[in-house]
């Protein structure tokens, strides 16, 4: 009894002073599909993922699994390893996997000798897809892009989500949106003000709250060119039946339907893209990056978002920021640590 | 024959003990834990990049009854700052009037998403969300904009005020740049009333 009671108070203690921790991950590579129908460049979609598991394997101490083995894998499950996956179907592949992620994706080759390459990581656990684009030299630089690529796969998998494409130094305009306010906001934004990022009135002229119940949480999933995290859905695709024997009525709510979802749906980038135009025009071209950041209801975890108003790209990913100590102001504590990573290059420190 | 039984009496009342001592220590853990969080949640905030000076041209928003507002308002106009009518001289209140420009909070609802759908509309439904935040806050600053340009309105002040034990706090936008210019969280004292809350906030604003 005498221990147990100890240890019991112990672990109390210990779960309040200390932060939660991450778990060592392991992943495992598809192929890389040739988009440009260019046979000679088809060596490419198994030579490409192999590099940048050793890469990743060797340089960065992260546990990968190979197409050949992944291949082997499904295989036992009655899958095959195929070259290009749906995002839909990625969270099945990643469970007949068995690794914490899988990694897939597709390349292009440009004029000029340069190369695209698009990567969809998916972890098992929450389904969730990350998606970015990177675009390099070929042949004699082939070899670095394999090294940049690899630095923000291990960078995303080792660091809760972490992705930045660069530094924001003191002085950049910044809209802040966040599902706070009143005398909390007030609060995040402190940190920023005090490290000398100009914020703009992007919602700090609301009395209320921004926040619609956990609505706020799908700003988590982001659409960009250049970037994206998203859940896939499970939803079906419908196929209608549609042609001369349906009168005007319901082909023009056809008409409408369709107009809808590829307003918000397959289209959704570039009517996006539109509506941040029209807000950078509304502040009169004075906003350089807008931030996003949301709040857990208990405070004491958040999440950011930043989009590069120039470009409208995803500049900046991160989950699970949370406060060192439990004895903090949560949410001082998550602006001054985000205030902080704006002028890194890798963003906040990973909680350990 | 006693003692051993006597032992374990013993022992049984030790461990019963050091089961009281243990959740005395963790209640006193956990209440330490509330009260340092709450604390350093009412803990003051204050930042300010320029002053807004006497004699400035501001809007005020402030989310009380009209009464109180009227005090608020008389106190900077005691002060020689140039009050524009906003929501300061209406017969009615802003949310009898605006819809989504009406700086009060963001509430919308829409039948999509409705289970009987054929369709699953929900990420569709998801990023017309995300859309419609965009937007809210691009309205907004077209409308602040046009509060600028038309009505000569250089400083929107917002501010809430509340009761001692809790925060009191206000921002300042410069409508020139859009930029936030004051923040305060003030926790209101004991001895704070509405004019003694305002005269603060004003002395702030006005770098005194």
């Amino acid at each position: 009894m005498k221990p147990a009671a100890l240890f019991i108070t112990a672990l109390v203690l210990a779960s309040l002073l200390g932060s939660p921790g991450t778990a060592r991950a392991d992943a495992a590579f598809g192929y890389l599909h040739n988009r440009s129908g260019n046979g000679n460049y088809d060596y490419l979609e198994t030579i490409f993922p192999n590099s940048f598991a050793s890469s990743i394997s060797s340089l960065h101490d992260i546990v990968v699994l190979k197409p050949g083995i992944v291949d082997e894998r499904l295989k036992k499950r009655g899958l095959a390893l195929k070259k290009s996956y749906t995002p839909r179907e990625l969270p099945k592949i990643a469970d007949g996997a068995g690794a914490d992620f899988f990694i897939s994706g597709d390349f292009l080759p440009l004029p000029g000798n340069r190369i695209e390459i698009r990567l969809h990581i998916c972890e098992r656990k929450t389904r969730e897809v990350f998606s970015f684009v990177n675009t390099g030299k070929m042949e004699t630089e082939i070899f670095r892009l394999v090294e940049r690529i690899s630095a923000v796969v291990a960078t995303y998998l080792r660091q809760d989500g972490l992705y930045k494409t660069r530094a924001i130094p003191a002085g950049t305009r910044v809209a802040l949106i966040s599902n706070l306010s009143g005398k909390e906001l007030n609060r995040l934004y402190l940190p920023f003000l005090e490290k000398g990022f100009p914020v703009l009135c992007a919602q700090n002229n609301d009395i209320g709250e921004i926040d619609d119940g956990s609505r706020f949480s799908n700003l988590r999933y982001i659409s960009t060119r250049t970037g994206s995290f998203a859940a896939p859905d499970d939803a079906p695709e419908a196929h209608f039946f549609h042609g001369p024997w349906n009168n005007a009525g319901f082909n023009r709510q056809v008409d409408e339907t369709g107009r809808f979802f590829r307003l918000y749906d397959s289209g959704y980038v570039e009517t996006k893209d539109k509506t941040l135009e029209r807000f950078s025009k509304g502040f009169r071209d004075s906003v350089d990056v807008l931030l996003i950041v949301g709040f857990s209801e208990d405070r004491r975890t958040s999440w950011l978002r930043a989009i590069d108003m120039k470009d409208r790209n995803l500049m900046w990913m991160r989950s699970n920021i949370a406060p060192d100590s439990r004895f903090d102001d949560p949410v001082a504590a998550i602006g001054q640590k985000i205030a902080d990573s704006m002028g890194t290059d890798t963003g906040p420190a990973p909680v350990r | 024959m006693c003692a051993p039984r006597a032992g374990a009496n013993f022992m049984d009342r030790g461990a019963i003990m050091l089961n009281r001592r243990a959740r005395i220590l963790t209640i006193c853990a956990l209440a330490l834990l509330t009260a340092a969080v709450a604390c350093a949640q009412k803990k003051s905030v204050k930042f300010s990049k320029q002053k807004v000076a006497p004699g400035s041209n501001v809007v005020i928003i402030i989310d009380c009854p009209t009464n109180i507002q009227n005090v608020v308002l008389a106190k900077f106009m005691a002060k020689d700052y140039r009050v524009k009518a906003f929501n300061a001289s209406d017969l009615y209140t802003m949310k009898d009037v605006f819809d989504i420009r009406d700086f009060k909070k963001l509430a919308r609802k829409s039948p999509l998403g409705k289970d009987d759908l054929l369709i699953n509309a929900q990420k569709a439904h998801d990023n017309l969300y995300k859309l419609s935040i965009y937007n809210y806050e691009m309205q907004k600053a077209e409308t602040l904009g046009e509060m600028k340009d038309k009505h000569n309105v250089r400083y929107l002040i917002l501010l809430e005020l509340n009761d001692w034990e809790r925060v009191s706090w206000g921002r300042a936008i410069d409508l020139a740049s859009y930029e936030l210019v004051w923040v305060e969280n003030y926790p209101t004292r004991y001895r704070d009333n509405l004019e003694s809350i305002v005269d603060h906030f004003i002395d702030s604003l006005a770098g005194m």
